[in-house]
């Protein structure tokens, strides 16, 4: 027998359940205004919202005090970059109002790794795309082509010094989403 | 409606003043109050320690004795939680199932079965007087007799409804409705995190400036103390019963 | 040593025991604070635990789908019986690709196994990329908590050890210039890995995919550069389908630190062109657990909040648990799996129960603690206590005897010397004054009365 085997006769039957599994019946969080409460979750994560009214490239410049390279991913995909990325554009596909968070699926556009090498990340996000809460976002979420995808709440942080709460752990030290319509 | 005491063996031997009072204020309230004699621990140290043969022993001669009363009033919610909660398969389903929704903490009795508003206990304080209430576990988490404050319910305190309707009295809680470290043996076997625990029970009740400390379980207020008495801290303990029954 | 001797020694240092109560009572607070946002945040944890429960029932089921759909997603599935058998399938799979340097992000299970000093026995260095798995792992200690592996750790002693394995400025505590100090050289620790070890949160049985919870970034930066990612999941992670995550990402990080959310919450569906995605499924005496009466432990989604609730866990610390995972949940897996090694555990609680009322899962921990304390009483550490609660149980079921004991305890406590009370057999009376047994008891008084 092997292993497999021999957990899953462990386990008992394999035959599957009558039911699924148990669906919330109840009302989740909503809110009234669902754009300002995801501004509010992103500042809570150490993160900033960015409204734009103008040339979105020059307020994201302006937005970040370095100069440097700034990888686009936007306008066509990237296969190379720097070691050290200091700034990168890129679009997320949903944002999630109770907690700041947003879906980033990079596709083939980008390699994974630009999102945590990255020191800075600017996150091109649509109002529209704004659900409540993560019960919505995965609803709305197809998995089928899914190769990699992360939900991105502020930048990387850890409090693993006497709790002190320190932005920018291994992955961008900073991070701002861009509110576009 | 019969109503039966039942005294828990630390009350009994050590804190009798605190059955007194209880007898006294269940008896206030023109109930038909016995004691029946016999009785005897409700086992619950030997639930607490998985001694099961021997908590079946005590459990079984606990259902006999108050077999025929229509409620069962305990000074002490962790005897009641022990029965409520922990008789099951320590004695058989039919006494289980007759016993459980027959016992009640005091504080609970007073609150579910005569209710607030028919409360007549005939007490006031003046000056008035200002009293730190120990919550225990067994009262917050088994019995429920107020919100525990990790959950996110409604906030109540069947505890401070009773309590509430006494002139000349103001209650104070500690800032957090943590464990007093007695847990029985506990006491004994973990003697350092015990004493600490008890300890900081203490001085977050006494940062609310009360020289007296109650409870619904004598558990919790014998080992705090013995603590403060060592320490030689002036604070008094005093059980619920007591309060109620202006016996300060 | 059982735990009660090692929190002695914790407690001690009376300041520093002091210090890391009120520091993981700050983490229980968030934990609040964030339930109290969440309106349903009892009809949440509910769900959760009812799904658990049901994924549990049928795991076997689960288990095969996952497999069968991560199969199909280019995914590779191992299974493992044992821990043994967990860490040879690891280090053969990165002797395939001939990998002598791996990052690791946080992994319980990994832990459990022993895989660390395993792999290095075989020529692999393993660098921890968690901030707290890392600084004890320079340390040469052991995490003591497993969400905040370096609670017991104050930044004096950060700057101590990273002063004397990377070079940072001696005395400069600052935790931002720490973990800056800390980024830079596990960013070249990143760049030079051949493969990547990670853990799993939960595995998807629909999607064939798993998710991996961090806020440092590490699992993701770890797993995008080599070619090779390792995932090792107990077999207790997988849960049904995505739409179960909505509950349970809901749930994970309030119940953790108090945060709505972790910053990265990655989801692994396939692996990257060229690349290699090995999960390894492990039993390790799950399935054991899964058929005995302390199966619901195996929902636990190790958020921790149990240890931050837990009064004996505050003052006594991770350590003096002498186990992989401590606290409340440590204490039951460790009694439910090996109690002779670990009969102490399900004593070292009072059973107050708060650990059931964090828990997300609602998982009746202190019940289970409890009901273990059946088996502990019969193990031989426990002889004496349970000599002493039978012949408690003699008397009190011998009404004239005890009368008679107490009695003579009152008189006895009335003539002694205090020095003789107070011997050093009297642990009550090390830190407590005795109480004293009523002249008269409420039945002697009752009887009088009538």
């Amino acid at each position: 027998m092997s292993t497999k085997e021999a957990i899953l006769s462990a386990l008992g039957k394999v035959s599957p359940p009558q039911f699924g599994p148990p669906s919330i019946e109840y009302e989740t969080i909503r809110f009234s205004d669902p754009v300002g409460v995801f501004r509010s979750s992103l500042e809570a994560a150490g993160g900033e919202t960015v409204d734009v009214e103008g040339d979105l490239e020059e307020i994201v410049r302006s937005s970040f005090f370095h100069s440097g390279e700034m990888i686009d991913t936007i306008s066509g995909c990237v296969t190379e970059m720097p070691e050290t990325p200091s700034l990168t554009i890129l679009k997320a596909q949903l944002g999630v109002a109770e907690n700041g968070a947003v879906w980033i699926d990079p596709a083939d556009r980008y390699p994974r790794e630009l999102l945590t090498l990255s020191e800075s990340l600017a996150i091109i996000l649509s109002k529209k795309t704004i659900v409540h809460n993560m019960h919505e976002a995965y609803e709305k979420i197809s998995f089928e082509n899914l190769s990699y995808g992360l939900f991105m709440s502020g930048p990387s942080k850890t409090a693993d010094i006497e709790q002190a709460l320190v932005i920018g752990a291994h992955g961008a030290i900073r991070l701002k989403v861009f509110l576009v319509e | 409606m019969r109503v039966a005491l039942f005294v828990p063996c630390l009350v009994n031997d050590f804190y009798p003043e605190a059955a007194l009072a209880a007898l006294e204020v269940l008896q206030r309230q023109g109930l038909d109050v016995e004691y029946p004699s016999g009785q005897s621990c409700c086992g619950q140290p030997f639930v607490n320690n998985g001694m099961i043969k021997e908590a079946s022993e005590f459990a079984s001669r606990f259902v006999e004795i108050f077999a025929d009363y229509d409620y069962v009033v305990s000074p002490s919610s962790s005897c009641t939680g022990t029965v409520r909660y922990r008789y099951e398969g320590l004695v058989d389903d039919d006494s289980y199932a007759s016993i459980k929704d027959r016992v009640f903490e005091l504080c609970e009795f007073l609150h579910d079965i005569v209710g607030v508003d028919r409360l007549d206990l005939g007490v006031s304080y003046s000056p008035v007087k200002r009293i730190g209430l120990h919550n225990s576990c067994h009262s917050l988490r088994e019995l429920e007799l107020a919100s525990a404050s990790e959950l996110n319910i409604e906030p109540y305190s069947k505890v401070k409804a009773i309590l509430s309707i006494i002139e000349g009295l103001e209650i104070v809680e500690a800032s957090r409705d943590e464990c007093c470290g007695f847990g029985g043996t506990f006491s004994v076997y973990e003697p350092d995190v015990s004493a600490m625990m008890g300890r900081d029970r203490i001085e977050d009740h006494l940062s609310n400036g009360v020289d007296m400390i109650t409870g619904v379980d004598i558990s919790c207020l014998m080992h705090m103390e013995g603590l403060a008495r060592r320490d030689g801290v002036p604070i008094r303990f005093v059980h619920v019963s007591q309060v109620l029954a202006g016996r300060l | 040593m059982g735990h009660a001797e090692k929190a002695r020694d914790f407690i001690m240092d009376r300041d520093r025991t002091a210090w890391h109560d009120r520091a993981l009572w700050f983490v229980r607070q968030k934990r609040d604070l964030a339930a109290r946002s969440v309106p349903e945040w009892e009809r949440l944890r509910e769900s959760a635990a009812r799904i658990k429960s049901h994924t549990l029932e049928h795991l076997a089921h689960y288990l095969e789908l996952f497999e069968k759909n991560a199969i199909e997603n280019g995914i590779e599935v191992y299974w493992a019986s044992s821990a043994r058998e967990h860490n040879l399938i690891v280090s053969s799979i990165l002797e395939e690709e001939g990998a002598t340097k791996v990052v690791k992000s946080k992994s319980m299970l990994t832990e459990e196994c022993a895989l660390n000093p395993w792999l290095e026995s075989k020529g692999v260095e393993v660098t921890d990329t968690d901030l707290g798995e890392r600084i004890v792992q320079l340390a040469d200690d052991r995490p003591s908590h497993i969400v905040l592996p370096a609670i017991h750790l104050k930044k004096e002693d950060v700057s101590e050890i990273f002063a004397r394995h990377l070079g940072t400025e001696p005395y400069n505590s600052d935790p931002k210039y720490l973990t800056r100090a800390a980024r830079s050289h596990l960013r070249n620790k990143f760049l030079e890995a051949d493969a990547a070890i990670t853990g799993v949160n939960f595995a998807l049985a629909e999607e064939g995919g798993i998710v991996v919870c961090t806020n440092e970034g590490n699992a993701d930066l770890g797993s995008s550069l080599p070619n090779l990612h390792i995932a090792c999941m107990g077999l207790e992670k997988v849960i049904p389908s995505k739409k179960e995550l909505g509950v349970f990402t809901r749930l994970l990080a309030r119940s953790a630190t108090g945060q709505a959310i972790t910053a990265y919450t990655s989801h692994f569906m396939k692996p990257a062109p060229g690349h290699r995605l090995c999960v390894v499924i492990v039993d390790n005496g799950r399935s054991a657990l899964l058929a005995s009466k302390h199966s619901s432990l195996l929902r636990c989604i190790r958020c921790g909040a149990c240890m931050n609730t837990c009064p004996v866990y505050r003052r006594s610390g991770g350590h003096s648990y002498g186990t992989v995972v401590p606290g409340p949940i440590g204490s039951a897996l460790a009694g439910a799996r090996d109690m002779e090694s670990h009969a102490s555990l399900p004593s070292a609680c009072t059973l107050c129960a708060s650990c059931d009322n964090v828990c997300p899962v609602k998982i009746d921990l202190h019940r289970r603690i409890n009901e273990e304390r059946e088996e502990s009483i019969e193990m031989d550490s426990f002889a004496a206590k349970r000599r002493i609660l039978k012949i408690a149980s003699f008397f009190m079921r011998h009404p004239v005897l005890y009368r008679f004991s107490l009695k003579a305890t009152r008189v006895m406590l009335g003539i002694l010397p205090k020095s003789i009370v107070y011997n050093r057999y009297n642990v009550w009376g090390r830190d407590r004054q005795m109480p004293i047994p009523a002249k008269k008891s409420f039945s002697d008084i009752y009887r009088s009365m009538r």
